[in-house]
């Protein structure tokens, strides 16, 4: 038995330890300490577990399977060290490490609701060191020993690519607090949100980052002049993202109202059922056909944890019915935040039906489907916003409403007599409009790092809201570039010249760098230098076109090159994205926003809480 | 309390119309070469099959024709543009409209990894294909 392996054995042992004795706890037995000494061995020999397969790779160990897979001799240390999570083994391995840190952390101070969830989280844990142990067993070996390995696919040889998996895995093992805590502690007629409240935020910061490092690598990676193209593997992250969202909103009315307190439990029931439906889709990569998705094995497997979760979050909902009954009459605010919900549930609706149509009939649905739905819903989202934020007093309400509104409707005039576009004029419009109620909004009161966070995630969505406005709706694409050298051509504002070629030898790679000049009107812009990069691999993807961007601060000039023909004329493909930036900075502030909330001390916040909620009564 | 739950009911059921109704537009059906040739005319579908060798003319304005099979039965497929990475002999989806006797292709996705998920996808339905 490899030692890698038999150290996820001694974690598995560890995990039934702590399941039987969390259960020995609920039925009165004082077995606390087993279970936190079971819990630190969870950590301890999954960790033992991953640093052997780090070493593996490390030693380049072609031997063991995943490795020969994964890297080979060339592979630089940094990459070689992200090629650990490149496949599904070594995801799940990741994922398994990170939840045993987040049940050690979790389960610090245990009573009945820390001991049941505690079981709850190490049964997630047994699911994952049994696909470990079974089918996805990072430790298989060849029976010979191969001088060379199969390499990592060129095209996850970025840093964003090497760090995108573990945030993204960071927050799909986040989730799971949550779950295990609304479950439990609805079981002991309990709150769970305070308990929870700052996992679920680090995990949703977390998988925010993910995302946004998944999008990035798209647009410098893969040639499109796009970010975001709605395919199955990007959308499974996204759903557990926006339920997410919706359940950080909704806690806020049920902290504050002691409300929607079914809704929040479903929903995070249900975000955790997508970060494991995530989790299939993302490492097996198949979501095209019932077929394929039946050919594999693991999903089964998956399908019964999501059943098996579904299940218990219907029994306890069913024994506790009468924990869930709210007497409360909200107010405009409370209203105004569930409309927010409401729009996050009918966008996580869009993305499931969606990703999910190849997998039920045998079709699939093309980008436009999601924007004429999700654009929509974006729209309502961020002018929902501006009203919500200034709602917290009734009567200042009307007078804010009307100055955000005076302030859009100037801005849209405005940004009309310049551009003629009423579209973009209308989402200019919008984002004044919002961006105005947010200043107001909360100029007037005291800033804590939780309001701070929201202030931060709000500016965000709302420059997200423009940044993809631009980026969609008004992108100009050029994919029919063919340049000898010395050429130019013209592309909309723009003129190209191909000055020349260089080429660049490498160890592991051999580059064709293309230098094109960009002007307009006449001015150098700058030179651009998109390339081909030619590895030595065995594998059949070995050629790679990496693209260049010049960023400014309203527009990005994007190029990719497709090829050259041996008399030396390159194919480009060139594109001018507008306002791309500010999708960027958006989402960065989102992202800050969560962190920043999760920041805020838990003394502090309650103290806070009871303030706010004597100001309000 | 009446009117919002009216306010709400009403918000859910002009999505459901919308969304149905961009899912009956946007909708793209993977089908087979056989199909698409003995149907004779076909908007918007996604056909999967493999470049046949010999079969590829490269016309003016980056103008690409090449013959694309399904083992069974071969359809002539016309796309304006690059494919940075075309090889005759390779899987290949192509996504667009059949008329006139030929494919026109808005897209074409090849298996050789210019874009890596795509390239998997193509590679697992090809497969599946092929098998079934």
């Amino acid at each position: 038995m490899d030692i890698g392996y038999a150290f996820l054995v001694c974690s598995m042992l560890g995990i039934l330890a702590s399941i039987a004795s969390s259960i020995a706890y609920l039925r009165g037995n004082d077995t606390r300490k087993i279970v936190k000494r079971a819990n630190f061995a969870i950590l301890t020999f999954t960790l033992l577990s991953f640093f052997t397969l780090l070493y593996y790779f490390l030693v380049r160990d072609f031997s063991v399977r995943y490795v020969f897979l994964y890297s080979d001799t060339h592979l630089p240390l940094v990459y070689t060290i992200s090629a650990v999570w490149a496949g599904r083994e070594g995801s799940l391995l990741l994922w398994l490490l990170y939840l045993s840190i987040f049940i050690v952390l979790s389960t610090r101070r245990l009573d009945k609701v820390t001991a049941f969830a505690n079981a709850i989280m190490c049964i997630v844990a047994a699911f994952f060191n049994f696909l470990l142990l079974t089918s996805s067993n990072p430790f298989v070996r060849l029976s010979f020993h191969p001088p060379e390995g199969y390499g990592l696919n060129p095209l996850l040889r970025t840093p964003e690519m090497a760090i995108h998996p573990p945030a993204i895995f960071l927050g799909y093992a986040g989730m799971t607090v949550p779950f295990a805590f609304a479950i439990a502690a609805t079981y002991y007629r309990e709150e769970w949100v305070k308990r929870a409240r700052n996992y679920l935020l680090v995990a949703w910061a977390f998988l925010g980052f993910g995302i946004l490092l998944g999008a990035w690598w798209a647009y410098k990676t893969l040639g499109w002049g796009g970010y975001w193209g709605w395919d199955p593997v990007e959308n499974s992250s996204l759903l557990p993202w926006l339920t997410a969202s919706a359940l950080l909103h909704g806690v806020i009315v049920e902290e504050r109202k002691r409300g929607m307190k079914l809704l929040n439990y479903a929903l995070a029931v249900v975000t955790f059922d997508l970060v494991i439906l995530a989790t299939f889709i993302t490492r097996s990569g198949i979501i095209s056909s019932v077929h394929a998705f039946a050919r594999n094995k693991e999903a089964y497997a998956y399908m019964v944890l999501i059943a098996l979760s579904l299940l218990l979050g219907f029994v306890v909902y069913i024994k506790r019915k009468d924990f869930f009954k709210c007497y409360h009459s909200y107010r405009l605010r409370e209203r105004l935040i569930q409309g927010s919900v409401l729009i996050f549930a009918l966008s996580t609706v869009t993305v499931l039906v969606g990703t999910l149509t190849p997998l039920l009939m045998h079709a699939s649905v093309t980008r436009s489907f999601y924007r004429h739905i999700e654009i929509p819903l974006g729209t309502a989202l961020v002018v929902l916003l501006g009203v919500c934020v200034v709602a917290y007093r009734e009567s200042i309400l009307r007078k804010s409403v009307l100055y955000s509104l005076a302030a859009g409707t100037l801005a849209g005039i405005v940004c009309f007599a310049l551009t003629k576009l009423s579209l973009a004029s209308l989402g200019v419009g919008i984002f004044v409009f919002s961006l105005a109620g947010v200043i107001q909004g909360y100029s007037s009161r005291k800033i804590d790092l939780r309001r701070a966070g929201a202030i931060a995630a709000h500016l965000g969505l709302i420059l997200l809201f423009i940044g993809v406005m631009g980026s969609w709706m008004y992108e100009s694409s050029y994919t029919n570039i063919n340049m000898g050298v010395g050429q130019s051509v013209h592309a909309g504002d723009y003129t190209l010249k191909l000055n020349g070629f260089r080429e660049v030898n490498g160890n592991a790679k051999f580059d064709v760098v293309a230098y094109v000049s960009v002007y307009r009107d006449g001015k150098l812009v700058g030179v651009l230098h998109p390339k081909l990069i030619i590895y030595n691999l065995m594998r059949s993807d070995r050629i790679v076109a990496s693209v260049d961007i010049i960023s400014l601060p309203l527009e990005d000039i994007y190029i990719a090159m497709g090829g050259v023909t041996p008399q030396g004329v390159a194919s480009f493909e060139f594109y001018v994205v507008p306002l791309v930036s500010f999708v960027w900075i958006g989402s960065i502030l989102i992202i800050a926003g969560g962190i920043l909330a999760a920041l805020q001390r838990r003394e502090e916040k309650t103290r806070k809480g009871v303030v706010d909620a004597e100001g309000e009564g | 309390m009446k009117k919002l739950s009216i306010l709400v009911g009403v918000v859910v059921i002009v999505f459901g119309i919308a969304l149905a109704m961009s899912f009956k537009s946007e909708l793209c059906p993977y089908v087979t070469v056989s199909y698409v040739v003995s149907k004779g005319e076909v908007r918007n579908v996604q056909v999967n099959g493999t470049i046949v060798p010999n079969s590829t003319k490269i016309l003016p304005n980056n103008t690409l024709m090449f013959n694309l099979s399904d083992g069974r039965t071969e359809m002539r497929v016309i796309y304006h543009g690059i494919l940075s990475h075309y090889q005759e002999g390779i899987p290949a989806v192509v996504v667009g409209s059949y008329y006139n006797g030929i494919f026109h292709a808005r897209e074409v996705l090849l298996k050789c990894p210019s874009k890596y998920k795509v390239a998997e996808e193509n590679y697992s339905t090809s497969k599946v294909l092929s098998k079934g």
